[in-house]
């Protein structure tokens, strides 16, 4: 494939935004024409997004650059808007479209009777530009551009179903953090515009600016706080602590859309700006340090959590929310091998976790509940055993256990964390075991034990769900071989476009998540066995997950202390701001009925006025005189 | 220059600030319009006296008056005839209460 395929990325985004607006205009009783515009246009992305690997591949330089479309010119300053393809970009393109490709034709199924579905597909594809523009955005001012619609996209995507209870909040939460995050990350581009040479705000002078080696080219300060900064916008796109709880809130979003959401959009939205910022976080330890501390405690906070959920909606939310955590620790690594572990993670997790909610939406939508215990009841299985036993094998790559995907981006970034950090490594391996324990349970809770036999109605149903669960399924247990032991694949020095950078899996650090993953399961086996009340005992502990272990408490009281903030505003607004408003009103009415008094249709009143202006022209005319003659 | 001119012109000067009063001040239309003719007629006094007993004496300050005064003539025939008109369209003459102008 000639790289001259390269300068035709952009198409990806041009087919999604067609699509939105096409399928806004479309009325409500044309969902089979939406479904089919929406396949097909997700279709013609993928294709693109697939050559433009292809190109990639075959092409040695650093990137594809066209950046000539000039959107505002201020005196010298010249914002130019443009497209870069580059290594890092064309794998999330084609990790995006795939994966929003078979969610779009998952959507056909079952989504169909929801009300508004044309639209439903409009804002999976406002979401699909979105993120495909913020992924071949060259600056990062088009860049802050794309982030902000990403945003307003989950925002109507959790939103969907708004009459439904507990919606409203889980947009809210949303809203509030994705603002929160916004604000860090104009904050931080504001930061560099200023401190930038001429400053140019695109990723090329970045990563000039932040060579490789060496120090940088700007003020210790200014680094500093860009990238804490950056690293804040990123913890709120990914949902890691402390703003998780908008995507736990989600539980009640349509799955597919979820899955996007979990996957391949809003979170994947802002481990790509760590990894497009990168060259900026590898100058501030700080930053570094303070991203893998978050990302350890929401991998473990986020374990613990999944294993004590009630609902399928709220384990799989927890689940993702503790593997971005993995992710962030493999960045906050600081090392070229620890990103690409990273985001090795961040693909192998995409594609199962996906297929766990993809096959959860189906199981739901059978048994009509969201519950783990009530789903065991409901015999779903023999109902849609692909479903099931695509479930299965997702929460198996998930957990990682040998020799799905999971375990093996888990190995490597165990292994690049053992050496300098072995906190951080323990905490990976601890996750590995508490995230498989809360997979046994959900299997065991949700499989009891007699469904787990050969089903009863052997084959696959055909419905639109078999095609994304098959591949999605494929892609689990092979999405591995990116990340042979050693590197074979090349992906570690593809994706950094550097040498010597490429995860060093190691036997060890494999070893180690096979056994901590494979007890973490064994153990959640044993304990929730058929008939075992194990759920009982930690009924405390459930009580005190369904709380959030208090974060739902403190965001409240957040929430409580920003409307304290508006109603003051308001107060203020009422008793100053509007006062003034109706007093100038008020001075120009007076002044207008006053002007407005003499001229009352006599005409006496007019020869009067023209007398006085007359006998002013004089005086003026005379003191002019007067003045001139002096 | 003759001793006379200053008090013809300051009768013309007073004839034409008395009219000018009347013309603000009185309520009455038609008495409202002699005041209009008092004020040119205090002009036309100006010109005669110039033309009698200025600097350069001549007739064509008189002809000029007698010029001015056809046209105030015919003027006042038009006011009158305004009035006569007006008056039939609403029975008054009081001026305060002809204010159709601001409509």
């Amino acid at each position: 494939m000639p790289p001259e395929v390269l300068h035709y990325a952009w198409l990806t985004l041009l087919f999604p935004f067609a699509s939105f607006l096409l399928l806004l205009a479309m009325g409500r009783q044309a969902k089979r024409s939406a479904a089919a515009l929406s396949v097909s246009t997700a279709c013609a992305s993928w294709v693109i997004a697939l050559l433009v690997l292809v190109g990639r591949h075959a092409d040695p330089s650093p990137g594809y650059t066209w950046n000539n479309w000039t959107w505002l010119k201020a005196g010298s300053f010249t914002l130019s808007f443009g497209f870069e393809v580059t290594n890092l970009s064309a794998f999330f393109l084609l990790l995006v479209t795939s994966l929003s490709l078979l969610v779009v034709i998952y959507s056909c199924g079952g989504m169909m009777e929801e009300e508004r579905y044309p639209a439903f597909l409009g804002y999976q594809a406002l979401l699909l530009f979105s993120m495909l523009g913020l992924v071949l955005s060259p600056n990062l001012l088009q860049f802050y551009l794309f982030w902000e619609l990403l945003g307003f996209a989950g925002f109507l995507l959790v939103g969907f179903r708004g009459e439904a209870p507990g919606v409203g909040l889980a947009a809210k939460r949303l809203f509030l953090a994705s603002k929160l995050g916004d604000g860090a990350l104009l904050v931080a581009i504001l930061l560099l515009y200023a401190s930038m040479p001429e400053a140019e705000v695109d990723f090329l002078t970045l990563q000039n600016v932040f060579p490789e080696s060496g120090e940088a080219f700007l003020p210790g300060g200014v680094v500093t706080a860009a990238a804490l900064l950056l690293v804040v916008a990123a913890i709120a796109k990914a949902a890691q602590l402390p703003f998780h709880l908008w995507l736990v809130a989600s539980d009640r979003t349509p799955l597919p859309a979820a899955a996007l959401l979990h996957t391949a959009a809003t979170t994947a939205g802002g481990v790509y700006l760590l990894a497009r910022t990168y060259p900026i976080l590898l100058h501030s330890p700080i930053a570094l340090q303070g991203l893998a501390l978050v990302g350890a405690c929401t991998a473990l906070f986020g374990a613990i959590q999944a294993a004590l959920s009630k609902g399928v909606g709220r384990l799989l939310a927890h689940s993702t929310v503790s593997q971005l955590g993995l992710v962030l620790i493999a960045l906050g690594l600081g090392s070229y091998a620890g990103y690409a572990a990273g985001l090795a993670h961040l693909f192998t997790h995409a594609f199962s976790k996906a297929l766990v909610l993809l096959a959860a939406g189906v199981i739901v939508q059978l048994a009509g509940t969201d519950d783990l215990r009530r789903l065991g009841q409901s015999g779903f299985a023999a109902q849609h055993p692909l479903a099931a036993r695509t479930f299965t094998l997702g929460a198996l790559a998930l957990a990682g256990l040998p020799p799905l995907s999971g375990f093996w981006s888990w190995g490597a970034i165990a292994a690049e964390g053992l050496r300098p950090h072995p906190g951080l490594a323990a905490a990976a391996l601890l996750t590995a075991g508490l995230t498989a324990f809360g997979m046994a349970r959900a299997l065991r809770l949700a499989f009891p034990a007699p469904a787990l036999r050969e089903g009863d109605r052997a084959g696959v149903p055909a419905d639109s769900a078999a095609i994304p669960l098959l591949a999605l399924a494929a892609c689990a247990v092979l999405g591995g071989a990116l990340l042979l032991p050693g590197d074979a694949t090349g992906f570690g020095r593809w994706i950094t476009g550097s040498g010597g950078a490429s995860p060093s899996a190691s036997g060890l650090a494999l070893a180690l998540v096979a056994v901590f993953s494979a007890a973490g399961f064994a153990s959640g086996l044993a304990l929730y066995r058929r008939g075992s009340r194990a759920s009982d005992r930690f009924a405390r502990l459930q009580a005190l997950a369904e709380a959030e272990f208090g974060f739902a408490a403190l965001s409240r009281a957040a929430a409580a202390a920003l409307s304290g903030l508006a109603r003051a505003a308001a107060a203020f607004e009422r008793a100053v701001v509007q006062r003034l408003f109706v007093l100038a009103e008020r001075s120009v009415n007076g002044l207008a009925r006053l002007l407005a008094r003499p001229q009352n249709g006599r005409v006496q009143t007019y020869g009067l006025l023209t007398l006085a202006g007359l006998v002013v022209l004089l005086l003026m005319y005379v003191g002019r005189r007067g003045w001139h003659v002096g | 220059m003759n001793e006379l001119l200053v008090p013809c012109l300051m009768l013309g000067a007073f004839l034409f600030c008395l009219g000018l009063y009347g013309a603000l001040t009185r309520r009455k239309a038609t008495v409202v319009l002699l005041s209009l003719l008092m004020m040119l007629n205090g002009a036309i006094l100006n010109l005669v006296g110039f033309s009698r007993l200025g600097p350069t004496p001549s007739s064509s300050g008189q002809v000029f008056s007698l010029l001015a005064i056809l046209v105030a003539t015919a003027t006042a025939v038009v006011g009158l005839s305004l009035l006569l008109a007006l008056f039939r369209n609403k029975p008054t003459d009081d001026v305060q209460d002809m204010d159709e102008l601001k409509d």
